[in-house]
């Protein structure tokens, strides 16, 4: 990946209003208790597929509670208990599937995370990502994404900065409905992922 | 009592017509000075979006090619679409009219012991006047959008196509909050977005049913495609165990390769944002189990008056709409008189073409001659619809519809004769202009100089001027 594609989607993701480290793996764990501290995170969800890039079950957050949302949830959790247990959720720890330089957007494909509340429901999230990801515009993104659009089932999405709205006289308000902070771990020295859903 | 939910249900259309309407709502400065400052600012953000794209007008010109492409073969990309959808366990309904579509969704809601429905924004509900329906019938219906939620506590209908509250002051929806919601007044908009976030929570968390519009529905993959910013679309399509989407049978575009091309003219065109925060591609129900997303997914594909449009050779460039209101926001009409005072729920050029169409009333008549027929919503419509052509076109059927005043009949058949007889066209002239020497003041012609000025004749007349000069000239 080139760097003036990084350069643009450092640029697009920040003016989005996202929030941008590009730390080494050896940074995520301080990177990381930074911004529980900034956002007084006390309970934090991490799903399963951040743990195949780093090991975060090891990495407990001071003062905080750490669960785990796993594809081995979605055959055992009925929705009332998973919508319990997600509600009041502080801070979730998510992978993402693709970056957009044009645009500074994130893309997820529902069928690569045990859901997709997780992202949508705390005022904070943080994604991990590694350069390989990063793809240069939204055409690059959907020629991509057409070879395999069948197999994608219930969908995908494309997340860009927080939620917000100028509804009340024009005037910007971050953190509508969905998360107010959203934060992105760009690893320098990511390993490729085993399974990159838009290659 | 007005059964068509494509009037502002807000208070009855006035009997008298538009032009009386218009007439409250200049009153309003308050109001006007909201609608002013906002599509000043919505148009200023366009600009410096566009300004980004150097071939933008090309992007422009193949948008309205793609739409054509669409429209013009509709009913085998419409099949083709439903098709699709289906395949994905999608279960869609053609409703002709609000009324089929209306009881389609109650039905869904009953089915399903339904009690609490969250909802997004969507213009075809409103037009549809799906919300009245189903609260009439003992569903409880929460708008999410905040400037929808402010609407529908005001007991209002959104005032433009983008920003429904945007009429509103700071301190009107302060007010509103206060008196509705029963809270300490705060005009500061962070908190009042805290508090509408707050209720509207615990709305999402226990609704049974999420309705959302679609921003594009895609032929080849049957899926529909949402825009937004807020994420309430997000919550009202993966929270409740139903899902519904509403839409307009024209919503469609090829296939998901369009998207960039779409999702570029809309964002830029609508909020001057290179994307909005959110974009969904949503499909059917998930196909391995999960205790999120909807158990059920239905599509409501509306026509109701947009067949009408389909049949005519020049209406049915309408149908390539995206919704983006630049034409609302560029438009001196609109940006005068603000979107209540058209009276309903399309409003600014485009709806001044369609609601014609749409609502088969002959009191939306009077919309086509709201304009300057300045150019200026064709020059901006990022799907290149000839939309000052298009207001023409439809003063010219509505003249041969409803043949006009008399008097007005009477004046160009009198013109006509003059027009086409110079001496006698110059006899009138300089009698004209005699007159209008003799009486300076203004000369008034009964239903003509209420709005606009009689002009002057030049004196001497051009004429008088020419056989004076003429030999002097080589």
């Amino acid at each position: 990946m080139t760097s003036p594609t990084i350069e643009l989607f450092k640029k697009r993701f920040t003016e989005s209003g996202g929030r941008l480290f590009m730390p080494t793996r050896q940074d995520v764990p301080t990177i990381l208790k930074t911004i529980q501290n900034h956002e007084r995170a006390r309970r934090i969800l991490i799903e399963e597929p951040v743990l195949r890039i780093f090991p975060l079950n090891t990495t407990p957050f001071p003062g905080a509670s750490t669960e785990i949302l796993s594809f081995g949830d979605r055959k055992h959790s009925t929705r009332s208990a998973h919508l319990e247990r997600l509600r009041d959720i502080d801070m979730a720890i998510s992978t993402v599937d693709g970056l957009v330089a044009e645009t500074g957007s994130i893309l997820m494909v529902h069928r690569n995370h045990p859901g997709q509340w997780h992202v949508l429901l705390p005022p904070a999230v943080v994604f991990l990502a590694s350069p390989h990801q990063l793809i240069g515009d939204l055409e690059a993104l959907f020629a991509r994404l057409s070879r395999e659009l069948e197999s994608l089932e219930d969908g995908y999405h494309l997340i860009t900065g927080p939620s917000k709205t100028a509804d009340i006289e024009k005037q910007l308000v971050i953190g509508m409905h969905g998360p107010r902070s959203v934060y992105l771990l760009l690893l320098s020295d990511a390993p490729s992922p085993e399974r990159d859903p838009t290659a | 009592m007005d059964h068509n939910p494509l009037t502002n249900p807000t208070r009855n259309a006035p009997a008298s017509g538009f032009k009386q309407w218009v007439r409250l709502y200049l009153q309003n400065s308050r109001y006007r000075e909201n609608i002013r400052r906002a599509t000043e600012h919505a148009l200023e953000q366009r600009r410096l979006a566009v300004d980004e794209i150097p071939d933008w007008e090309r992007l422009r010109q193949e948008g309205h090619r793609r739409k054509q492409q669409i429209i013009d073969h509709l009913p085998e990309h419409l099949n083709q679409f439903i098709e699709n959808a289906r395949a994905r366990g999608i279960v869609v309904y053609q409703a002709p009219d609000a009324r089929t579509a209306n009881q389609f969704v109650e039905q869904i809601a009953r089915q399903h012991g339904v009690r609490r429905i969250v909802k997004s924004k969507s213009m075809v509900t409103e037009e549809i006047g799906l919300n009245a329906h189903l609260q009439q019938n003992g569903l409880e219906v929460v708008e999410t959008d905040l400037g929808e939620y402010i609407v529908q506590l005001a007991g209002e209908t959104p005032v433009h196509l983008v920003g429904p509250a945007l009429h509103k002051s700071r301190q009107e929806i302060g007010q509103l909050f206060a008196e509705k919601l029963g809270v300490t007044y705060t005009e500061d908009p962070s908190e009042l977005t805290r508090l509408a976030r707050n209720i509207l929570r615990e709305k999402f968390l226990t609704a049974d049913m999420g309705i959302t519009g679609a921003n594009f529905g895609i032929v080849d993959s049957g899926r529909v495609v949402v825009v937004e910013n807020e994420g309430n679309a997000r919550l009202c399509m993966t929270l409740p165990r139903i899902r519904v989407v509403i839409m307009g049978m024209e919503r469609l575009i090829p296939s998901e390769a369009d998207l960039p091309l779409f999702l570029t003219l809309l964002c830029r065109s609508a909020t001057g944002q290179r994307l909005t925060s959110y974009v969904s591609i949503t499909g059917g129900p998930a196909s391995s189990p999960s205790p999120e997303g909807p158990e059920k997914v239905y599509y409501v594909v509306v026509d109701n008056g947009r067949s009408r449009l389909l049949q005519d050779p020049h209406l049915k460039k309408a149908l390539y709409c995206i919704r983006c209101a630049a034409c609302y926001n560029i438009c001196p009409i609109y940006q005068t008189i603000g979107g209540h005072a058209y009276g309903w729920v399309y409003q600014g050029p485009i709806g001044a073409v369609i609601t014609p169409e749409l609502s088969g009333d002959q009191r939306a008549d009077d919309l086509p001659f709201a304009s300057t027929l300045c150019g200026a919503c064709s020059d901006i419509c990022p799907v290149k619809i000839p939309l000052h052509h298009l207001l023409l076109y439809q003063r010219q059927r509505i003249v041969q519809r409803t043949s006009g005043p008399h008097s007005e009949k009477l004046g160009f058949a009198l013109f006509e004769k003059l027009a086409r007889h110079s001496m006698l066209w110059n006899r009138m002239i300089r009698l004209l202009g005699k007159v209008q020497r003799v009486f300076p003041g203004e000369l008034p012609v009964p239903g003509w100089t209420h709005s606009r000025i009689f002009p002057r004749v030049e004196w001497p007349t051009f004429t008088q001027w020419w056989q004076k000069h003429k030999r002097k000239t080589p």
